[in-house]
């Protein structure tokens, strides 16, 4: 998001004598609007679906709708009652949709016109605000690492909190018996990821773009999944296909189904996000050259949608882009070694690539999470 | 050398726009608008912003589905067929350069998508980029150049594949004042080399002036006016079009006599003569455009009295305003000679050629 916001907007409110702190706040900010109101939207139905965190950290002296409706289900066999607090959930879902929605619907965001600027906005931020920023980054960094560090360290223990002994039997578990659960781990997760990321983005580019009748019903439809905690979605999608023609309980294939599904919204939010702040005329630009609306998505929109999800993701998904590749990666090495020609250019690869990193890094996350959910689901 | 295509006519008929807007409800953009425009031609649509210039513009070239009327190119009825099979070239306002493509890749794209050999596209795109005098830039990309060459790739663009039709969107206009000039007249040029048939958006006057073969000024949705720019300009129809092309004053009077081919008009009692067509019978009241570079001043002459109110002195002109017959006229004097020193208060008569007075509809 911030990535595509071009230097000469901050400059602009700078000329007109505002502060940093004010530049921040009214032109950045007010800029990346789209990008945080599909940030809150996501973790909002996230916090409202999060079943695992809840349990462990507080067990049953603080009950959520989630694990309410999970020992509903599994602990009464009650599957009414354990549905029926699941559509609860979806009534805060659905009102934080539609405040999000109200709130970008009014203003504009385009920042990406196809009109490029050189420039660069490092002065945005003040020396001191830097470093204060800088400090409470490397904070939360080091609490994370501590954090793994505490697994780490569990990993190798015999108990940990009691008895610390050093051992490796928990691997030699791990790589002997569990050694199948983590290659089907992986084999899903790497059919999902491209599966799960085109669907979003496909999706996102018909939610944003077209104008179709049930455009929105769609748009809800999509979003529900991900409100709903992933053991319902998981009963729910057991129930659908557990009668021929659509046999698919106990395959890999309802995993990803339900992987692809459930956890599209976060490619379908971005999407939607990065649309909102390119403008139409790109597209029209690519129609009046001949090219028809499938060309356009794919030679057009998804290069420029793309990176929000990988670094540099072209190469591997799409051989067909090869040419163009060949254009503006050797271009990528010279600016890094004269980037003093072109400060601009180079901070705004740089900020691309972070970008695409944390985009990676998230679905990471996703993933984890999901696989913690569906072992507690197991057990 | 691109080789030339055949000129293509477009011709619009009873042409209407109906927008839907969020707080404002319907608005009608374009109002059955006709329009013809001649294989090989350039004609710039003409208007204050609003007027539905752009509109008629995206209408053309498809990306806007008109709701009444019907739009032909080369004579083939194209309103309901997509953009991209209307064989045009657009170029927008803000250039639209695919920002993840090199100059190359730009340019080559709707060659690319014609499914063209690789090597008729190197060739093809050097030779456009030549012409465009961007010869060498191939392999940058998009923000590396300045806006005058990014324009210049998005004309490369849109010419290379050869379209019947070049349809422009304001394109100068985010260009500083020296480039605007110098890039009309390479736009016009290329018009003329290429002979493609030209729909050109502009809301500067001057520009419409100096590149079109034909100007259609727009108000409010309709075309008002369209002719070339030297019939715009000494006969315009109405005080809208005298205001917008040049400039223009604009007087209220009522028809004395008219007799001999000559009316004579009553302004607040002075005496104005000008051509009797167009004007009302005798008592009628008729509105008047006079040009302020048409009108001389006399010290002491024969023509009606008027006392000098400002004088701004500008170098190459003089600008005067004077109280005329209870309305106020500006008066511009170029290459004013040293002795022209007609201050505030002076009482001077105007000089007027008759053939310099134009009749034009009621207010609007």
């Amino acid at each position: 998001m911030l990535a595509g916001i071009g230097g000469d907007l901050e400059e602009m409110a700078f000329s007109l004598g505002s502060s940093r702190w004010r530049v921040f706040r009214t032109v950045t900010l007010s800029l990346t609007v789209p990008g945080l109101a599909n940030a809150f939207l996501l973790l909002f139905a996230a916090s409202l679906a999060d079943f695992a965190t809840p349990l462990i950290l507080a067990g049953n002296d603080f009950p959520v709708l989630p694990t309410e409706a999970f020992l509903q289900i599994t602990g009464m066999f009650d599957l009414k009652g354990g549905a029926m607090l699941s559509l609860l959930l979806l009534v805060p879902a659905g009102i934080v949709y539609i405040l999000q929605r109200k709130v970008v619907a009014r203003r504009r965001y385009v920042t990406m016109t196809g009109k490029g600027r050189a420039g660069t906005s490092r002065s945005s931020v003040a020396p001191w605000a830097g470093r204060a920023l800088m400090a409470f980054c490397l904070t939360v960094v080091l609490f994370i690492l501590y954090l793994y560090a505490l697994l780490l360290i569990a990993s190798l223990v015999m108990s940990f909190g009691a008895n610390h002994t050093l051992t490796l039997a928990h691997y030699r578990v791990i790589f002997t018996e569990g050694l199948p659960a983590i290659e089907d781990t992986l084999i899903i997760a790497l059919i999902g990821m491209p599966i799960g990321g085109l669907y979003g983005v496909i999706v996102g580019y018909l939610v944003a773009r077209t104008n179709f009748i049930g455009r929105q019903a769609m748009e809800i439809v999509t979003m529900l999944n991900y409100a709903l905690p992933g053991t319902i979605v998981g009963i729910a999608y057991l129930v659908a296909f557990n009668e021929p023609p659509f046999l698919l309980t106990g395959t890999a294939a309802i995993i990803i189904a339900c992987y692809v599904f459930r956890y599209s919204p976060t490619g379908i939010r971005t999407t939607v996000a990065l649309l909102q702040q390119i403008d139409r005329s790109i597209e029209e630009a690519s129609f009046s050259l001949g090219a028809g609306s499938f060309t356009t998505f794919r030679r057009v929109m998804l290069p420029l949608i793309m990176p929000a999800f990988f670094c540099r993701p072209q190469r591997g998904v799409h051989p067909l882009h090869d040419r163009d590749q060949r254009h503006h990666l050797p271009r990528l090495h010279q600016l890094d070694a004269d980037h003093g020609a072109h400060p601009g250019e180079h901070d705004g690869i740089v900020a691309r690539t972070r970008g695409g990193v944390l985009g990676v890094r998230d679905r990471g996350r996703d993933r984890r999470h999901q696989r913690l959910e569906l072992g507690l689901a197991a057990g | 050398m691109i080789e030339e295509a055949e000129p293509a006519g477009i011709l619009l008929q009873g042409v209407s726009a109906v927008m839907q807007d969020r707080n404002r409800g319907e608005i009608v953009a374009v109002r059955n608008v006709n329009l013809e425009v001649e294989p090989g031609e350039l004609l710039t649509l003409l208007g204050p912003s609003g007027c539905g210039k752009t509109t008629t513009l995206r209408m053309i070239a498809g990306f806007q589905e008109p709701s009444g009327g019907r739009i032909f190119i080369a004579g083939r009825d194209v309103t309901h067929v997509p953009a991209n099979a209307r064989d045009i070239g657009f170029v927008f306002q803000n250039y639209a350069l695919f920002p993840h493509l090199t100059i190359f890749g730009n340019v080559a794209y709707g060659l690319e998508v014609r499914r063209w050999s690789t090597t008729d596209i190197r060739r093809a795109v050097e030779e456009v980029l030549e012409l465009v005098g961007l010869a060498g830039f191939g392999e940058r990309l998009p923000n590396e150049l300045s806006g005058g060459q990014q324009q210049r790739v998005a004309l490369a663009r849109a010419i290379v594949i050869r379209p019947r039709v070049l349809l422009f969107d304001e394109p100068l206009s985010n260009l500083d004042a020296k480039l605007r000039v110098s890039m009309r007249g390479e736009i016009r040029h290329l018009q003329q080399t290429l002979k493609i048939t030209t729909i050109y958006v502009t809301h500067d006057q001057e520009e419409a002036m100096a590149i079109s073969d034909r100007i259609a000024v727009m108000e409010g949705g309709r075309i008002v006016q369209l002719d070339t720019a030297e019939a715009l300009y000494r006969r315009p129809t109405s005080a809208f079009v005298a205001g917008f092309i040049g400039r223009a004053n604009l007087l209220h009077a009522t028809v004395r006599s008219v007799a001999d081919g000559l009316a004579t008009l009553d302004v607040g009692g002075q005496t104005l003569v000008m051509p009797a067509d167009g004007v009302p019978a005798p008592g009628g009241a008729v509105n008047v455009v006079i040009r302020p570079e048409s009108i001389a001043i006399e010290k002491a002459g024969q023509g009606p009295a008027a006392v000098v109110q400002i004088r701004t002195y500008l170098g190459d002109k003089i600008e005067y305003e004077v109280a005329f017959g209870g309305q106020t006229l500006t008066v511009v004097r170029f290459n004013p000679a040293g002795d022209e020193a007609v201050l505030p208060g002076t009482v001077i008569s105007l000089d007027i050629p008759a053939a310099n007075i134009r009749p034009v509809a009621a207010d609007s």
